[in-house]
């Protein structure tokens, strides 16, 4: 396997792997949130602005996964 | 591979004064500060007790950020202390995290060796975010120190309850805190990496995504790159009340943990 090979098989571990923890993070986020709203559709306001602050933090992996992706394909 | 060519990490120099060169981002930060600079004056000067719009936007910022710190920290003589550096905070992320729905921003150039643009998403470049997060960290940093020396340091190097054991089993424990505590020392430089590499990884994967997106073919450059804006509006703004939210998150946690506990 030559040099050029192997950095792109490595971005694209890289990528794939990367988004696999976010996403469980954001559904389980988003679940408990709708949840929330449900029985207690008055707060839906402020869950939702509170949902979005936590979906943001943990996208934060894989916005890492991605910059590192981007790295090995641009900067390497 | 077309689209490579446009993507670059390190700011692109276009001037030098007196041996310091001048960037790109820190031309286009500075455009940021006067936007925040005059946003305020107009505010300040239109002050009236019917409010018109532009006042009702700043109020409900101010109040926000003002609730949001006195839920956090305990003496409410810090949360006035921090409340203008947070809304200052607020408000040069926001505007520089929109800073690419200016039109014409990717097509001015700067002739030289190697042509560069004249500006550029200012927190899409490591410098600004470290500097940022570093403030925040270092402020809080030297506050708790300053405020209790032994107190702050005795956080981190946990000897008192070492020698305060009163059985094997206990000593133990006190031990396992012991290294927890020097383990919070390397959690302190992670907290630095961590914040300003969120917002940076953020801003720079939503530009870099519209270049690649505009690169595919000739076909792509115009309709298709719409919706990623829209994206990169939206995380332009999260990650502003994120990185904001983060910040009075840190500063709180290590300055209330010196704070007496009278309250």
């Amino acid at each position: 396997m030559d040099v050029e090979a192997a950095r792109l098989l490595a971005a694209g571990l890289c990528m794939g792997l990367g988004a696999i923890g976010p996403g469980i993070g954001e559904g389980i986020c988003a679940s408990r949130a709708l949840e929330a709203m449900g029985r207690n559709p008055e707060m839906s306001g402020k869950l939702f602005t509170n949902m979005l602050i936590g979906m943001a933090i943990s996208e934060t992996t894989g916005i890492y996964a991605l910059f590192i992706t981007f790295l090995i394909l641009f900067a390497v | 591979m077309s689209a490579s060519s446009n993507i670059t990490i390190v700011p692109g120099q276009i001037a030098e004064i007196g041996g310091f060169p001048i960037t790109n981002a820190v031309f286009s930060f500075g455009i940021v500060m006067i936007i925040v600079l005059v946003f305020c004056f107009v505010v300040r000067a239109k002050l009236s007790l019917v409010p018109s719009r532009l006042q009702i936007v700043a109020e409900g910022l101010v109040e926000y950020l003002d609730g949001m710190l006195k839920d956090q920290f305990i003496s409410r003589k810090w949360a006035k202390f921090f409340l203008p550096v947070m809304v200052a905070l607020f408000l040069m992320i926001f505007v520089a995290n929109q800073f690419t729905i200016i039109p014409l921003m990717q097509t001015i150039m700067v002739e030289g060796d190697v042509s560069v643009a004249l500006f550029k998403n200012p927190t899409a470049d490591l410098g600004l975010t470290l500097i940022l997060s570093l403030l925040v960290i270092l402020t809080a940093q030297f506050i708790a120190f300053f405020t209790s020396p032994l107190g702050h340091l005795g956080n981190y190097f946990k000897f008192k309850p070492l020698f305060q054991s009163k059985s094997v089993g206990d000593f133990f424990m006190n031990l396992i805190d012991f290294f927890l505590g020097l383990l919070d020392i390397v959690g302190e430089l992670a907290k630095i990496a961590s914040l300003s590499a969120r917002l940076f990884a953020n801003i720079l994967a939503g530009e870099m995504m519209i270049l690649i997106i505009s690169g595919i073919a000739a076909w792509t450059a115009y309709i298709i790159p719409m919706p990623f804006f829209a994206l990169g509006l939206l995380s332009g703004a999260i990650q502003t009340l994120v990185f904001v939210f983060l910040s009075i998150g840190f500063l709180s946690g290590t300055i209330n943990a010196v704070e007496p506990e009278t309250t």
